[in-house]
Formats: structure tokens, C-alpha cells, sequence
């Protein structure tokens, strides 16, 4: 069977670049400036061992890399230093949002289950010892009857307090030891879960930045990590359509503001925040001294995402052609430009088409036409920037 | 003859002030206030734009008080007439019946309104510190001054949320407030009536704008709006010079400066005096002029609808950004250093 032309000609062995170049499935080992790689290094190791907010945003236009940069990037950059990362896309503005995330991403049950496991070595054992440990089913099994459970969550939220020291304040522990005897009679998280003062609430009201202390320290002591990294990613979308109004501009600064309290006590709460230019001017301009404490005033920890450099945007393209390049009699092309030609840096002279988005875009359009009209490779200059002025009017 | 206690001054459409006072011109010392209004309608100019329906009764009364009130006519036993003033003719002269006004026209009517005694009273005598002034001289030496409304005088969002969790909020009757024109160096005038606000925050203030005597930016609510005279000898050379100086001032160590659009038009606007659309049209140019040194960022409508807790200044607040279309609102430029050289090649 004769060879595809792609693969004949491009040495490729399909279109790697994929179309839309957002929301793209984010690989691990993505291509990264080393100048990001250097200030986020630099970031860790002041805020580490420093005092203050272990936090800074990354602020960067759309489509210049911030999603790729928290997925593909930050999640293995913690994740190598044993803390664990929760991604949240478009958190909402109040603060108990994050909590509804962040608890789904673990599930009610699974979550449960890792507290109880801590928890019951501290509890009563009642009755003769059996020849094999209490399960955690087994135990929701004997919690058929409100009083039950109202006794055994009063029993967890004890140990939760005094034995864990998951927190000091008793309305948290019991909150954290109804969610778990709860998962009885509703193995899932809905979203009254999370609204405090709400009827059978799991979260304590107005003690937001206590109770998040707590889950933050049940996951470090449940998943044996070192500390926790919050990836928020869009934070000026917010998930609303509509304009914010005077409270939920207040509820997004105050939510913001408990995510620095607690990250600026003692537990290792880290967290990343993706923003837009405007949001970030916004936030400062709301409230400059929640920006300072977040920014760290002098230290200035802002990674701001600028377009690549002409050898970085080179670098991306061959990192995302490597991709197609796996099979052996492929791989002689690996880390090379071929079929767009050599010089490609006289197309990437515009600023705009120099971010990580547009380049992937004009990447398959390029090659999906090219492959379409069967265009010998070195793909002519002319050709390329055709279809970019297309994608890419300039003067816009 | 009983003397007027409230303000004559109405937000109006100019053109159509053109048209009546072409009307009396054509009928001097012939037609009374209700015959002037009648014709006004037959000739489709006191009808509403979108469906050609008469206006009411208190518009076209406006529309003969603001004539009266800017001395182009004058009512003598009850029946109108041309005011026999030189300006007021040439104004006739340079306009015609239903056609757009041009420049020139234009120019006449602002010194019209600028030389208004109520005009001045209540508006553009908080831009100025002299009394005896022309629209040149507004145009010259005028400062901004600072619109404060009631809705700024109460507490913030986020003293409101804490007084709500304290139960601290005592519900108190709400009160017209006085609309506040400010300039820095204290002169102030206060709107304390509804009429005043109509007449002078409704009316004059939309009159100048319009008129381009004036020009507004909105940066943020807890600010206000700020309003200043616009400076007619436009120069791009002051803006790219100021433009320049900002990047020099700029000692980070990367290769890209930052500006905030919005703030960056209301900073050369201040200094300049400069008109917001000129301002715009420069930033908009420099990406077809320094294409590889200019950058536009947009920016979701969120934060932008974030400065104002009120919905309908939402487009008073996008007005300071750069809008492109298909693209939607720019907030921020960037700008490669490499423009230093650039513009000095």
C-alpha cells in the first residue's frame, strides 16, 4: 500500500496540531519557555521559604498559554514535590464554589472513607473485636437511624478536633464528621452541600477560612502529601454570563482574600491563579492591599506571559511535529521544522502570531491545506502566510 | 411679567434647533408659540426620530425655551421673532433648512452657549478660575472637574456586606441627592433641585459633549466621571512623546511595556486635553504603523462591567477602551521597546 502523502512527503505521520487550539487535551511535557520554567523555579523557592502567601498570578492575554501552562506545567512542577494539585476551571466568585470543586474532585465517598480511615483508630471500639477491621461500608451500614448517625458524626467530629487537630473549632469538626456519616444515606455531593446555613449544610457558616484550613489539612494527613496546590484557571470568567453585581464583586474579593489567609498560614496551601490583563488591573485596582499580599509588593511574584521569541516559537512547532513523528522511520525528523521551511521566523514577525494559540492554529491550517493541495514540502513562505493573514488579519 | 424660577436649559437635539430657528427666520414676527409648533410638526421636526410621531407637549415647549434661553429668538406679544444679534444671523447664513450643520455653524453655536449667562453659571464657570472668559480661553485654560453623585456618597459593597453581617443595617428613607461638579483647585457647583439636574447634568453637560466643547472619561464609579475641555490643536507628536516616556519609565527587565488603555486615556487626556476619540485613533494607527512593535490585548466584558454597579453606565465605562470589530475590547497595549528606535528611524 503507497504511503499517505503526509507521511510520504511530510514525514509526518498525521496533522499534529490540533484544530481548535484551545480547551486542546493538555499532554504532559508540553513545550515550555525556559524563561517561565526559571521564574516559576525562582517563585517556589522565595515563596517557600519565605513568609506571606504562598500564591502569584499568572497573568497572560487568551491564547497565550496560561491552561497549558497550569496542566501541563505546575501540576508535574508540584506534584514532583509531593504536593497535590486541584485543577479548578472557572471557580465561581463564593468561596464554599471552591469547596464544591474542589470536594467533587476527591468524591464524596472516596473522601469519606480517607478521613474515617484516619479517624478510626482513635475511635471507641464497641462490642467483641472481630477477625477483620471494621470497613468503611461496614460502618456506614450501621448508621441507618439519624440518631446514629448523629452520635457517630458527634464521635468523628471529637477525633476530628482533639486526635487529628484538623481544626479547633467545633462547628468545622462537626461538619467534616456529618459529611462523612451523611455518605450513608447519600453517597454523592449536590450543591446545598455547600450552602452554608442551608438545611443538612456540610459547610460551617462564616467560618470559611477555618473550614477550608481543615480540608486542607485532611488531604495533606489522608493522601500523605506535603501540601496542597490550587490551579485556577479563567478566574475573570467566573462561570456567570451576566454583569457581577456590587455582591458578587465583593464575594470574588472576599473569596479571594480567604484563599490568601489561609495560604499565608501555616498550612501549605498553595495557589496559582490564571488571569487576563484586565482582570488582574481590575483586582489590583479593587483592592490594592489584597494585590500586594498576593504579589508579594516588592518581590513582584507576577509571571507575566509575553509573546515568544522567535526561537521559542520555533521550539513549539517542533515540539508539536514530534508528536506525529513516533514511528522509527519517522523519527530521523524528530526536533526539526521540516516540511515548513527553515526561515519560517520571516512569518512570525507580528507579536500577536508569536503565542503558543495562534502559532498552533496557523500550524494545522498550514499543513491541512498544504496536504490538501499536495504541496511540496519545504511549505513556500508565501503559502504560509496566506492562510495566517486569513486566520490573522494584521493590523488588527 | 411673572419671573421663571426653573432652569430653561433641556437636553435637545441641535439640528433640530436649526430647523425651528429656520422656521422663525422664514415667519419672522408672524407665528405664536402653538402655530411655531404646529409647523414645527408639519415639517417633521418636533416628531420623534423612529416613528415620525409628534413629541409631546414638554419637549417642544423645551425646544422653544432653549431657543429663547440662548437669545436666538425673542417673543414679543407673544409672537416670535429672529434676534436682531449678528451671530444669530450668521448662523442662519452658514446653515440651511434640514441639512446638517457644518463646522463653521458649529463653531458659532458653541460660543453661543459658552457666552449663555445661565450656561456659565451653573456649568462652565466651575472650569474656569476667571470670570470674563471666551470659548477660546475654555478651550486654553479650563481644568477637569469631577462629577459626584449621591450613589458615591453611600458606603462601598464591601461596607455594606460587613454592616449587613452585623446586622448593623438600619434601612434609612432614601433622598434625592445633589449631583456635585468638583474642580481640584475647590470650586464646585452643586445640582440640588431635580430641575438643576435636568437642566444643567441632563442638558448643558450632554450639550457641550456633544458639541465637542467637552469630553468625559469614566474610569471608575468610586471615582466618578470626570469631564475637561477639549484642547482643538491635536498633535500626535505630544502623544507619541508621551507614549515614549512612558516606556523609558518602564525599568522592568522585559522586552514588552503594558499600558492599561483606559488608564493611559485618561492620563494624556488630563495633561493634553486631547479628545478621547482622538486619543483612541492614535493608539488604533500605532498598530498599523509599528506592527511588530504593538500588541493589542482584549479583554472580556466582565471586568470592564465590574467598575459600576449600576447596568446602564456599562457602556460609559467600555467607551474608555479600544473596541475592534470582531475582536471586541482591547484593555492593553503592548508595546516592544524596539518602538524607540523605530519612531526615530
Amino acid at each position: 500500500m503507497s504511503e499517505s502523502f503526509i507521511v510520504g512527503k511530510y514525514k509526518l505521520s498525521r496533522n499534529p496540531f490540533p484544530p481548535a487550539a484551545s480547551g486542546i487535551d493538555v499532554e504532559r511535557d508540553l513545550y515550555i519557555p525556559s524563561k517561565w520554567e526559571e521564574k516559576i523555579g525562582e517563585y517556589y523557592e522565595t515563596l517557600h521559604h519565605g513568609e506571606g502567601a504562598k500564591a502569584f498570578p499568572i497573568v497572560g492575554e487568551y491564547g497565550s498559554g496560561k491552561t497549558v501552562l497550569l496542566k501541563g506545567y505546575l501540576k508535574d512542577f508540584f506534584e514532583n514535590k509531593r504536593i497535590k494539585t486541584i485543577y479548578f476551571e472557572n471557580p465561581g466568585v463564593k468561596f464554599y464554589d471552591l469547596a464544591n470543586t474542589l470536594m467533587r474532585t476527591f468524591g464524596r465517598y472516596g473522601f469519606s472513607k480517607a478521613i474515617w480511615e484516619r479517624c478510626k483508630e482513635y475511635l471507641p471500639e464497641k462490642g467483641q473485636r472481630s477477625l477483620f477491621p471494621m470497613s468503611f461500608s461496614d460502618m456506614l451500614s450501621t448508621l441507618r437511624t439519624k440518631i446514629n448517625r448523629e452520635n457517630k458524626a458527634k464521635e468523628l467530629s471529637d477525633v476530628i478536633k482533639n486526635k487529628l487537630n484538623l481544626t479547633d473549632e467545633d462547628e468545622v469538626a462537626y461538619r467534616l464528621g456529618l459529611m462523612i456519616v451523611e455518605t450513608a444515606s447519600k453517597p454523592y455531593f449536590s450543591y446545598r452541600d455547600f450552602v452554608a446555613g442551608a438545611k443538612g449544610s456540610l459547610v460551617a457558616e462564616r467560618e470559611e477560612s477555618k473550614y477550608f484550613k481543615a480540608i486542607i489539612k485532611a488531604i495533606i494527613k489522608t493522601y500523605s502529601v506535603e501540601g496542597v496546590a490550587f490551579l485556577l484557571d479563567e478566574f475573570e470568567e467566573i462561570a456567570f454570563h451576566k454583569r457581577m453585581t456590587r455582591k458578587q464583586t465583593y464575594e470574588y474579593l472576599a473569596t479571594l482574600r480567604s484563599l490568601i489567609e489561609v495560604s499565608e498560614s501555616e498550612e501549605n496551601l498553595w495557589m496559582i491563579l490564571a488571569m487576563t490583563p484586565e482582570a488582574a488591573d481590575e483586582t489590583k485596582e479593587m483592592n490594592i492591599a489584597l494585590w500586594e499580599r498576593f504579589t508579594h509588593q516588592r518581590k513582584e511574584t507576577v509571571l507575566k506571559l509575553e509573546p515568544l521569541t522567535e526561537e521559542e516559537s520555533k521550539n513549539l512547532i517542533k515540539w508539536w511535529l514530534n508528536g506525529a513523528r513516533d514511528e522509527e522511520k519517522l523519527k530521523k525528523y524528530r526536533n526539526k521544522l521540516f516540511p515548513f521551511p527553515e526561515d519560517i521566523e520571516r512569518v512570525l514577525q507580528r507579536p500577536e502570531i508569536r503565542l503558543p494559540r495562534p502559532l498552533v492554529r496557523i500550524g494545522f491550517f498550514t499543513l491541512a491545506r498544504a496536504e490538501e493541495g499536495e504541496i511540496e514540502p519545504p511549505v513556500p513562505i508565501d503559502f504560509i502566510t496566506k492562510i495566517m493573514d486569513e486566520l490573522y488579519p494584521p493590523g488588527k | 411679567m411673572k419671573k421663571r424660577e426653573t432652569l430653561w436649559m433641556r437636553y435637545v437635539d441641535f439640528e433640530k434647533i436649526k430647523d425651528m430657528l429656520h422656521l422663525v427666520y422664514e415667519n419672522n414676527g408672524k407665528l405664536r408659540a402653538g402655530t411655531l409648533e404646529q409647523l414645527g410638526i408639519e415639517e417633521g421636526i418636533l416628531v420623534k426620530k423612529e416613528n415620525g410621531i409628534p413629541l409631546t407637549h414638554s419637549p417642544r415647549y423645551h425646544y422653544r425655551k432653549v431657543m429663547e434661553g440662548l437669545d436666538l429668538v425673542e417673543v414679543r406679544e407673544k409672537i416670535y421673532h429672529i434676534l436682531e444679534d449678528e451671530r444669530v444671523l450668521e448662523f442662519i447664513e452658514l446653515t440651511s433648512f434640514k441639512k446638517d450643520m457644518s463646522p463653521e455653524a458649529k463653531g458659532i453655536l458653541r460660543e453661543i452657549i459658552v457666552g449663555n449667562n445661565d450656561c456659565r453659571k451653573y456649568f462652565f464657570d466651575v472650569f474656569m478660575e476667571k470670570d470674563t472668559y471666551t470659548l477660546e480661553d475654555l478651550r486654553k485654560e479650563g481644568e477637569y472637574i469631577i462629577v459626584e453623585t449621591k450613589s458615591m456618597r453611600e458606603p462601598s459593597a464591601d461596607k455594606r456586606m460587613e454592616q449587613k453581617k452585623n446586622n448593623e443595617n438600619i434601612r434609612k428613607k432614601k433622598k434625592a441627592g445633589a449631583v456635585i461638579l468638583k474642580n481640584p483647585s475647590g470650586k464646585e457647583i452643586e445640582l440640588k433641585t431635580q430641575d438643576e439636574i435636568h437642566a444643567i447634568y441632563w442638558g448643558v453637560r450632554l450639550w457641550a459633549l456633544e458639541l465637542e466643547m467637552t469630553d468625559e472619561i469614566f474610569m471608575s464609579f468610586a471615582e466618578g466621571r470626570i469631564i475637561y475641555p477639549i484642547n482643538s490643536d491635536f498633535s500626535d507628536k505630544i502623544l507619541i512623546n508621551h507614549l515614549l516616556n512612558k516606556i523609558k519609565a518602564d525599568n522592568s527587565d522585559s522586552e514588552w511595556v503594558v499600558l492599561h488603555i483606559p488608564t493611559f486615556i485618561k492620563e494624556v487626556a488630563l495633561s493634553t486635553r486631547f479628545s478621547v476619540d482622538k486619543i483612541k485613533n492614535f493608539l488604533k494607527d500605532l498598530k498599523i504603523k509599528y506592527p511588530l512593535s504593538t500588541m493589542l490585548i482584549p479583554s472580556s466584558t466582565m471586568f470592564i462591567d465590574i467598575k459600576t454597579p449600576f447596568e446602564k453606565q456599562d457602556s460609559a465605562f467600555r467607551d474608555s477602551y479600544l473596541y475592534k470589530q470582531g475582536i471586541g475590547y482591547i484593555s492593553h497595549l503592548r508595546i516592544g521597546r524596539g518602538i524607540l528606535k523605530e519612531v526615530k528611524a
